[in-house]
């Protein structure tokens, strides 16, 4: 199985589609610490109006802390489009290019050969994730320096600076758990598939499309939403919510789990009797 | 015409009794001033607590320093929020400018007669509107006030004192009100946090609590 | 001596199509075993279903006299394959692909193997080139090389000479060949050219419409046929007037503007020269044409799948 997976992370990282998803979180939080770099004390201004009227703030609000929260917030709508570039492409990547033909004439299992390849796929997601992290706080911390948090959800919280890197981790952490939600998707679309392009545009279009409909159809859908994975996707705001956060919790990562363990069972079921035609 | 003389006597005396109500009113305020205007500079430290419904933050300390006339630094260890009047002795500004003062009786503030003096500012820049002092005049300390603003609504702040001799409060309890944020859209978080209750925007009580102690004043 | 290859009624379908038709054959130890049918007949679906990349339908497959759907990793350990084009990851480098199926086949010592069979291939000079800048013949060599690498007892080609110019398919020939006979490596190898199997296969099956029309030796398959002997002349509208109204005329098959077929054995040849040159027929050439070329041709439709 080692020796699976570390074939397939060969793979991964042999192709410059998986340099892309790295370059853009690059990017991606490069933009926002620049942006807050210059425009942050008048967005913060205005989000804080009202306190401020009232309040002296003492303190650096715009901190690393800040500014690694708020890209935080950009995880679950860019992020999943670079798990999905790659994870899309694990299995059709193979059944488009026919190179099935040569790994499954092996003396391989194919159960675990999609093992290794989620396995590979999903290493590749927690390191975006952590990138992520690690280029939002270090940069974060050059530009802007330590602080405590001000999070604004339905009230404002404040947590002192070291109440805060736990709180991280766990977002961070939860983050990976919905990316390997997402992972999971893209790779049993990946399955069905047998070219990377549907895999990659259909778990964006499912994720925003339920997202969508579930958000405008709240009293349609009404006890549905509980269940959707979609939901939850953003559950990592919890670790940031004082009161009940930590008890929702267990029920996203419930949800979450039970959806990867079915994307993942299908997949391994569909791909176990699947024709190998390409 | 006895009537008359009567009523003619009585606001002649009324109205030389409020002017030596305002001069009384007037020399106590001034006397807190004065009793304030020896500290040269000061430090010390304060144990903030804020208590608002919507404000989720742990009691932060914080180092004080003063230099006289009115330069205040706060050195908070991460982020404090700090009450916009009763910390930085901005009575002292109010009643160094030109005001006018009644005394408008006495009530007993935690066992001391204090008496109870509106000040109106007279300048049109003024941030406060209107206050209302308790002053203990035995001591020449504030023990309590309360202050309409112009811009941040009313505060009512008590002054507590563990001493005789210090004309600095020990504790001070500032309450206002203020209204919840007016939240920006946070995008698609919001639409995916249903849990999330949007917030009203009736104004909440506020209360901020100030502990001071290690006093190290300096008098002229 | 157990059959390396032992199928049984294998049958596949698709839906209302019979891919593979309650298919059997056999591939002995030491054979270049030929499997021949036009474009379609089933011979990918087959040898899929040999690799276990398809599942049948009905029906068993014995390889080296294992059930391949109870042990699949005993079987697919002896065994190579190169299956339709050659595939490879393009954006690796023909070592490196090696290695990768190297590394899935459990074969030690890689390096020195992969060295082994690109210079067998006649690549080792290209070893760390990326595949895609490779051309197909090049890329077909690097598919035999892969077959070769956990030295198997038994390969199978599917279509291996596919798009290649006559000078590649030679070269694959005769690695298919030498492969058999230096290295005594039973190979299967599937076409719809029945020219490349009279060359190199010593047993064949023919099949379409995913039945087995006919399986045996090569040379017993040819020669169990009627002869055909065409026979280049300068006057065909004046041979064919000497030849009506004698028995000739019911042997003729066809005729065009420079010969006549006829079918007809062996020793009737003479006979006809006889008769030809005793009605001043000039005659230039007697050509058999009977190859089995014209049998498959004949027996699938005329290449045809209908």
């Amino acid at each position: 199985m080692g020796k699976l997976i570390s074939i397939e992370l060969f793979k991964i990282f042999s192709k410059p589609r998986t340099y892309i998803g790295f370059g853009a979180i690059i990017v991606i939080v490069l933009a926002i610490e620049f942006g807050i770099l210059f425009e942050g004390d008048m967005m913060v201004g205005m989000i804080m109006q009202n306190i401020r009227e009232r309040f002296i703030f003492e303190g650096n609000v715009i901190n690393q802390y800040l500014v690694a929260y708020i890209i935080l917030n950009t995880l679950w709508i860019h992020v999943p489009i670079l798990v999905a570039l790659v994870t899309g492409d694990l299995l059709a990547g193979e059944a488009n290019s026919g190179t099935f033909r040569l790994i499954l004439t092996r003396p391989v299992s194919r159960v675990q050969l999609v093992l290794a390849k989620f396995i590979a796929g999903w290493i590749y997601s927690v390191l975006l994730v952590v990138v992520m992290a690690l280029l939002s706080i270090g940069l974060g911390l050059i530009l802007f320096g330590p602080g405590d948090l001000v999070v604004i959800t339905n009230k404002v919280n404040i947590f002192s600076s070291g109440d805060v890197l736990w709180r991280f981790a766990g977002a961070y952490a939860y983050g990976i758990l919905s990316m390997t939600t997402v992972a999971a998707l893209s790779f049993l679309l990946s399955a069905l598939a047998d070219n990377s392009i549907g895999p990659i545009i259909g778990t964006i279009a499912l994720i925003i499309g339920i997202t969508i409909i579930s958000t405008i159809g709240v009293s349609l859908l009404g006890p549905v939403n509980r269940f959707l994975f979609t939901s939850y996707l953003p559950s990592w705001q919890l670790f940031f919510h004082t009161d009940d956060g930590l008890a929702k919790l267990g029920h996203a990562i419930l949800i979450q789990g039970i959806y990867i363990i079915g994307f993942l069972g299908f997949t391994i079921w569909y791909f176990h009797k699947k024709d190998i035609l390409s | 015409m006895k009537a008359l003389k009567i009523l003619l006597i009585t606001l002649i005396c009324s109205s030389v009794g409020l002017t030596l109500q305002a001069q009384d009113a007037e020399s106590l305020l001034k006397a807190v001033v004065t009793g304030m205007d020896k500290i040269l500079r000061f430090e010390a430290d304060a144990l903030i607590k804020v208590d608002v419904d919507f404000i989720d933050i742990k009691d932060r300390k914080i180092k004080i320093k003063f230099e006289s006339p009115d330069h205040f630094t706060f050195d908070a260890e991460g982020l404090a929020l700090l009450p916009k009047q009763g910390m930085q002795m901005d009575y002292l500004k109010l009643l160094k400018a030109k005001y006018t003062a009644i005394d408008v009786g006495e009530e007993v503030i935690r066992t001391r007669k204090s008496r109870i003096i509106k000040v109106i500012p007279e300048s049109e820049d003024s941030e406060v509107i209107l206050a209302q002092l308790w002053i203990d005049p035995e001591l020449n300390r504030i023990m309590r006030m309360k202050t309409f603003t112009r811009k941040s609504g009313s505060y009512l702040i008590d002054f507590e004192y563990n001493t005789n001799f210090r004309p600095l409060p020990d504790l001070l309890t500032v309450d206002f009100e203020i209204s919840n944020m007016a939240f920006p859209a946070k995008a698609m978080n919001d639409l995916m946090s249903k849990g999330i209750q949007k917030p009203d925007s009736l104004p909440k009580k506020a209360r901020v609590v100030v502990q001071y102690s290690n006093y190290k004043i300096v008098n002229k | 001596m157990t059959p390396y290859i032992e199928i049984h009624n294998l049958t596949k379908v698709y839906g209302q199509i019979r891919a593979v038709d309650d298919l059997s054959m056999k591939v002995m130890p030491g054979d270049i075993y030929g499997f021949l049918g036009p474009n379609g007949s089933g011979k990918s679906t087959t040898i899929r279903m040999m690799l276990s990349l398809i599942h049948p339908t009905a029906g068993q497959i014995l390889l080296f006299g294992h059930d391949l759907a109870k042990d699949r990793y005993k079987t697919l350990s002896r065994l190579g394959a190169l299956i339709e084009k050659p595939d490879f990851y393009n954006y690796l480098t023909a070592r490196k692909n090696l290695e990768i199926l190297g590394k899935l086949s459990g074969i030690s010592n890689l390096k020195f193997r992969v060295d082994e069979v690109l210079e067998q291939v006649g690549l080792l000079s290209r070893a760390t080139s990326k595949v895609q800048t490779f051309s197909l013949g090049m890329k077909q060599r690097l598919g035999i090389a892969q077959s070769l690498l956990h030295h198997p007892d038994l390969i199978i080609l599917d279509e291996p000479t596919n798009g290649l110019d006559p000078q590649g398919q030679k070269e694959i020939r005769d690695l298919v060949k030498s492969l058999n006979q230096e290295h005594h490596i039973t190979i299967l190898i599937s076409s719809h050219i029945l020219f490349e199997i009279e060359q190199i296969a010593n047993r064949m099956v023919i099949i379409n419409r995913g039945k087995a029309l006919v399986e045996g030796h090569v040379q017993e398959l040819i020669n169990s046929q009627d002869r055909q002997v065409a026979f280049v002349i300068a006057d065909v509208p004046a041979g064919l007037a000497a030849l009506n109204e004698t028995t000739w005329a019911g042997r003729i098959i066809k005729s065009n503007h420079e010969r006549i077929s006829f079918k007809i054995n062996k020793e009737e040849i003479p006979e006809l020269n006889a008769f030809l040159v005793e009605h001043q027929i000039e005659i230039f050439a007697i050509e058999p044409v009977r190859s089995l070329e014209e049998f498959f041709l004949e027996i699938t439709d005329h290449g045809e799948v209908n």
